[in-house]
């Protein structure tokens, strides 16, 4: 009985691996390397346009950082005897870039506080401040999303489940 | 004259697989270097067993090939962007991405599959269960065979219909049962890789393989008696 049992096991085992494979339609070999040609040449594409993001954003980056440590040396080389009248020298050309940039922050702010009235809106400084930097957030957010989570996600199909 | 013992038998296939995924990884390190064409070999190798399983879950082959094409779109993506380790065998990675893109391709046209002979919840389904059983033995019996009287003898007629009746058997179980079947029978990939595809518990693996054996064997006892399967020997 055990030994017709384990026969027939062996019988299903056998018809299961033998059981029918399905063949694919006579162009379909062609059809798929087609696409993948496609597919490859839109790939060496977008690897390209992608090394001209990197670039631009590297010489971004090394330009403001530059600027940085620019404005730092100046600023060392030129601070002098105003330090000790004042307390804190942040030299010359440090103030007049913290002027700038802080003319350029009341002017956004402004701007917000502008458009906020003009619905009837009032917020502190304080709220605008916090209100800006998540705005800002968002923003860096989404062009990282743009430059290199959409390149991941699209290229990405064992993950789905 | 060569002498064989079981384990002279037994090394020859472990380098036959060693040499087949060494293959595999040459294949891929000339398609990383931007050989697009070498893929054709990765198509035509998995393009029939892949459609195998991709037909388990859709039941429709047009349906399958698109879905297939996907995959093999999203497998080229994968190794070209080096997604894919050398450390993880391919066809257990590949076949992932047939069983996940076949499954959006339902989810996305909403299929519908209907005369599918239930496995799970006998105590649930009662009569209908046996009903749905019945179809099914309907069918096989409706089933052209292709096979003529004067050149076969009645020996491999059996086999023959027998060989059908597992087929059918295939096409009209659930998906759930089909796709791992057809992952341990057809594609060869073993308990372990089945629930790593799947990501199901590997028991779960062998319950779902116990059981629809089980039904088919019940299915062929219906029909046939253990005596008759036991003269295929």
């Amino acid at each position: 009985m055990a030994n017709t049992n384990r026969k027939i096991e062996e019988f299903i085992d056998g018809k299961l691996r033998s059981s029918r494979i399905e063949r694919t339609s006579d162009n379909f070999s062609a059809l798929l390397m087609k696409r993948i040609a496609v597919e490859h040449k839109s790939a060496l594409e977008e690897s390209k346009s992608d090394r001209l993001v990197k670039y631009a954003i590297g010489s971004f980056s090394m330009l403001i950082i530059g600027f940085t440590l620019v404005l730092g040396f100046i600023s060392g080389t030129t601070s002098s005897a105003g330090s000790r009248q004042n307390g804190i020298d942040i030299g010359p050309a440090m103030e007049t870039s913290n002027n700038y940039l802080e003319h350029f922050l009341s002017f956004i702010q402004s701007v917000f506080v502008g458009a906020l009235n003009f619905f009837g809106v009032t917020f502190s400084s304080r709220t605008i401040t916090i209100v800006l930097l998540i705005a800002l957030v968002a923003a860096v957010f989404l062009i990282g999303e743009r430059f290199v989570l959409r390149g991941k996600l699209r290229s990405s199909g064992v993950g789905i489940k | 004259m060569f002498i064989f013992n079981d384990n002279i038998k037994a090394a020859p296939r472990k380098t036959v697989e060693s040499c087949m995924y060494d293959l595999e990884i040459n294949i891929i390190k000339k398609i990383q270097s931007g050989d697009a064409n070498a893929f054709e070999q990765i198509v035509d190798k998995f393009k029939d067993k892949a459609l195998t399983l991709s037909m388990r879950i859709l039941k429709n082959r047009e349906d399958a090939e698109d879905s297939l094409q996907e995959a093999f779109v999203k497998t080229f993506r994968a190794i070209t962007d080096k997604q894919f380790e050398e450390r993880s065998k391919f066809s257990t990675y590949f076949y992932r991405i047939v069983y996940n893109t076949a499954l959006d391709y339902y989810k996305k046209h909403k299929l519908r599959n209907y005369n599918l002979l239930k496995i799970d919840e006998p105590s649930r389904l009662g009569n209908d269960d046996e009903k749905i059983l019945d179809n099914f033995e309907l069918k096989i019996d409706d089933a052209n065979y292709e096979v003529s009287g004067a050149f076969i003898t009645e020996k491999r007629t059996l086999d023959g219909e027998m060989q059908l009746m597992v087929d059918r058997f295939l096409e009209q179980i659930p998906e759930k049962y089909a796709t791992i079947l057809t992952l341990f029978y057809i594609n060869d990939l073993t308990h372990e890789e089945i629930a790593q595809t799947l990501r199901l518990p590997i028991g779960t693996v062998k319950n779902r393989i116990f059981r629809a054996k089980d039904k088919l064997k019940e299915v062929m006892l219906k029909k046939h008696t253990e005596e008759d399967i036991m003269e295929l020997f």
